[in-house]
């Protein structure tokens, strides 16, 4: 299992909000891989689709976000977040399921929002790595058997 | 975006307007050897339930646009031809409230968000535990 732990400086930007922890990892693999299926031949086909589908879905919720920001309209911003929270804590994406809780449960400004916008999307580029390699991976073992 | 009726495999109906929690939900329960007649939203899912009550259980996400679970589950408990068929919830909000709310809807069971396949299967082996009209299945 390869656990990547984000590198954040808990002392850059104080005061804008409680960063994501550095101890928690970008993506927990052993929680998307339970999704694993041993009684098929396909064993890894879920999990690629799973990966297929939250790429996807991540970058259409970012849009949705930045149209609620871009007219403060914070009902569509937490209803993105809670979407994207409850998909990135199943699959085990556990850094930007913290800061869609943020963006769900506090009190948004623009200021913030924009803020917990960029931090999911700085999160997403090494959840996409994390998650790009896994999936080549389990092609590979696919293609193998 | 509801699939094709297969004949004499039990169905389930899934609402839930995550793709990804959709897909997830819809592949466990195929897993089961169920029929998934799946919706991406509460409204969708009631178009359905007007005309199509052919189900042995149904999920629901709590949250969803138009129309939320838990007024999908007051709609059913309000239909004589739909009361019978057990309701799972599914949420990722921990708020006690929102659950006892839920079950005095009428909600069968509760699932919180996350969940691990082996939930997932066990929670859904006990929702059809509840139907009194239960489907017998072969092993």
């Amino acid at each position: 299992m390869s656990i990547t732990q984000v590198d954040i400086d808990p002392k850059e930007e104080p005061g804008v909000y409680d960063r994501p922890s550095a101890v928690m990892p970008s993506v927990d693999l052993l929680v998307l891989g339970s999704f694993e299926d041993p009684d098929t031949t396909d064993a890894s086909g879920l999990v690629v689709e799973l990966i297929d589908l939250y790429l996807k879905e991540a970058t259409r919720v970012f849009e949705a976000m930045r149209q609620g920001i871009e007219t403060e309209d914070w009902s569509v911003v937490k209803r993105a977040a809670h979407s994207l929270r409850g998909s990135s804590g199943n699959l085990g994406v556990l850094q930007m399921a913290g800061i869609c809780d943020r963006m769900e449960h506090g009190e948004l400004s623009h200021t913030l929002a924009n803020q917990l916008l960029q931090d999911l999307e700085a999160e997403f580029v090494q959840v996409g790595h994390i998650l790009v390699a896994e999936r080549q991976r389990r092609c590979g073992a696919n293609t193998d058997r | 975006m509801f699939s094709m009726t297969k004949q004499n495999t039990p169905r389930i109906l899934i609402a839930d307007d995550d793709p990804v929690i959709r897909h997830l939900v819809t592949r466990l329960v195929e897993k089961s050897n169920y029929e998934a007649v799946v919706c991406a939203d509460g409204r969708e899912a009631i178009r359905v339930l007007q005309s199509d009550s052919n189900f042995c259980g149904a999920i629901f996400d709590m949250m969803m646009p138009h129309l939320e679970g838990l007024e999908l589950i007051k709609f059913m408990r309000t239909e004589k031809r739909l009361m019978r068929i057990p309701v799972l919830m599914i949420t990722s909000e921990s708020d006690l409230k929102l659950m006892a709310n839920s079950f005095s809807a009428g909600a069968t069971l509760f699932l919180p968000k996350p969940f691990t396949a082996d939930q997932f299967h066990s929670t859904f082996k006990l929702l059809l535990s509840t139907n009194s009209n239960k489907v017998v299945r072969n092993a």
